[in-house]
């Protein structure tokens, strides 16, 4: 099957500073892929470049098979830009069908089309108002509302609940599930428990560079190690205490403070090594907060990136 | 090309006319331009210059054969109208279209249009928007300017017609290399305001070359064909053989800057 994208080589300069370095990847279509890293990796350069807002330096891009900005592309892909802005003087449901039209509704369908966005991001009630007259998080949704007009094959959010209230952002991230039954998402977020509770996989980019593109459950180690939030700080001897178990590969205690126990064992051993260790842990008079299997993803996505 | 893009852009863009603060002031600036310049024709201002001692005058501008030509042959009220239309085009032109991908650039809105539809389209879909724009304001201008000759110049109907079709058609096809002028700089500059102060300053400079520079170096008025004013005299020469060359190389200008225009365009980051 054709992939969703395949980028080889790609790199792009900005006058002398490198913003993505021969990134080559190749995404498949299915559940959504988070997009993370730390500022300046090279998040909205990679979607830029996706979507032919900017040229590469070096490198191809394929979209669904073909180069971006290619005519058979358009209205198969959407995208929140993290820094676009509406125009200022024309009311968001004008905006709204105008970019509908473009996508081959007719003037009547295309009005009824952004209505149906709007209530897809709440906003029904203020379509008629003017960009200026919104909050920056109704802005926010007004620009999310555009990327799920039609039905598209490739939606890319970029920054798609940053600066919105809890509750807002939880409805875009049920937007974001339901839509994903038909579309693929790319979703580029700083918020790393959200990417965790809606993707299937992650990309990470760090300096420009793709240093990792795993699934979630794969990059956290799921199956394979056990995370815990201890109430005091651990003993001196509990990493060799842990070792002492045949299952147990590794033992990580987390920074001073933390109060953090990361145990890894043999994928092999499953339930049974779980069990073991949280016996051994009681033994040991270590009582725990709060128990995970693996790591999150913000530790792991921390280290990957530190250790780069 | 997807023409029905086009014509989504197009209609939206001249939508947009009305909500746009420049645009606005733009037309303010010209509303009361014209109006004062139509109230003073159809005053009877254009019928001195039929008389001896206005064409003698006229004449110190024109050819003395031009100045007879377009204000005692012709209905003096529409050339009048003309020679004014035609001094004012670039300064009303270079403002009136000086935001075509400029502020789409400038804010990133661009990025909302290019997965719906290309590059092309868009460029020419703000190019077209423009010259609607700048051509319907021509021609409400240019149907006032007639009406007016129609009342006070005492000549045959379809003269007036047909001299006020020659009149405006050469109006608007002067004003059209213009338009793709400020298609480059806006696509360039990415600011409708900076468009307007670099074009402002070619043409000036252009002016001061052609004019300081030409009295020691005669082979200086060449550099004026940069822009396409250096036609003008042509195109308000009664010789119709002038017109149609001047017409010509219109269309030469036309083609280049809106190439160029394309190119700038086509190959930026936005």
């Amino acid at each position: 099957m054709m992939p969703m994208i395949e980028t080889q080589g790609l790199s792009k300069n900005y006058a002398n500073t490198r913003a993505l370095d021969q990134v080559t990847v190749s995404l498949e279509r299915g559940k959504p892929i988070g997009l993370v890293g730390p500022n300046g990796a090279g998040k909205t350069t990679f979607f830029s470049l996706l979507c032919g807002f900017i040229h590469p330096t070096s490198g191809t891009v394929r979209i669904l098979g073909h180069p971006p900005l290619h005519r058979a592309l358009y209205g198969r892909i959407t995208i929140l830009p993290q820094d676009a802005a509406l125009i200022k003087t024309v009311p968001i449901i004008t905006q709204l069908t105008f970019f509908a039209q473009l996508q081959g509704f007719s003037r009547k369908t295309a009005r009824q089309e952004a209505q149906r966005v709007l209530e897809c991001v709440n906003l029904h009630k203020s379509g008629h108002k003017l960009p200026d007259s919104l909050s920056h998080g109704m802005l926010k949704r007004a620009a999310m509302a555009q990327a799920f007009i039609g039905k598209t094959e490739l939606v890319l959010l970029d920054e798609p609940t940053a600066g919105l209230d809890p509750a807002t952002a939880s409805k875009i991230r049920d937007l974001i599930r339901t839509t994903a039954k038909d579309s693929t998402f790319i979703v580029s977020s700083h918020n790393l428990s959200e990417i965790e509770d809606i993707c299937g996989s992650v990309l990470i980019l760090n300096r420009g560079k793709l240093v990792e593109y795993k699934t979630i459950s794969e990059l956290v180690a799921r199956t394979t190690c056990l995370t815990f939030r201890l109430e005091a700080p651990p003993p001196e001897t509990v990493e060799q205490t842990f070792l002492n178990l045949p299952e147990v590969t590794k033992v990580e205690i987390g920074a001073i403070g933390e109060h953090k126990l990361i145990i890894h064992y043999d994928e092999s051993a499953g339930n049974a090594a779980q069990i073991q260790i949280i016996q051994v842990l009681h033994q040991a008079g270590i009582s725990f907060l709060e128990m995970s299997r693996g790591q999150s993803l913000e530790n792991k996505v921390l280290e990957i990136t530190q250790n780069d | 090309m997807n023409w029905q893009h086009v014509g989504v852009l197009v209609y939206y863009d001249l939508l947009y006319i009305v909500r746009s603060a420049t645009r606005i002031l733009f037309l303010v600036f010209y509303g009361i331009f014209w109006f004062w310049f139509l109230w003073k024709l159809g005053e009877g201002m254009a019928t001195w210059l039929t008389q001896p001692e206005g064409n003698l005058i006229a004449s110190w501008i024109l050819e003395e054969e031009a100045a007879r030509i377009l204000f005692i042959e012709r209905p003096a009220t529409l050339s009048a109208y003309f020679l004014i239309a035609m001094t004012m085009v670039p300064g009303f032109v270079i403002w009136g279209a000086s935001n075509q991908t400029a502020a789409d650039i400038k804010s990133k809105h661009l990025r909302f249009l290019m997965p719906r539809c290309g590059r092309f389209e868009i460029y020419l879909g703000r190019f077209l928007g423009a010259v609607l724009f700048i051509t319907l304001l021509e021609v409400v201008v240019g149907i006032i300017a007639t009406l007016i000759s129609l009342q006070i110049d005492n000549m045959d109907v379809a003269m007036v017609l047909l001299y006020a079709l020659q009149v405006n058609g050469i109006v608007i096809a002067y004003s059209l290399p213009y338009v793709a002028l400020m298609a480059i700089l806006s696509a360039w500059m990415a600011s409708a305001g900076l468009a307007v102060v670099i074009a402002m300053s070619i043409y000036s400079v252009l002016a001061m070359v052609i004019g300081v520079f030409s009295i020691r170096w005669p082979e200086s008025v060449w550099v004026g064909y940069l822009l396409p004013n250096a036609l003008k005299e042509q195109l308000i020469n009664p010789d119709g053989s002038l017109i149609l060359f001047a017409l010509a190389a219109l269309v030469v200008y036309l083609l280049i800057y809106f190439w160029l225009g394309w190119y700038i365009f086509r190959v930026r980051d936005v």
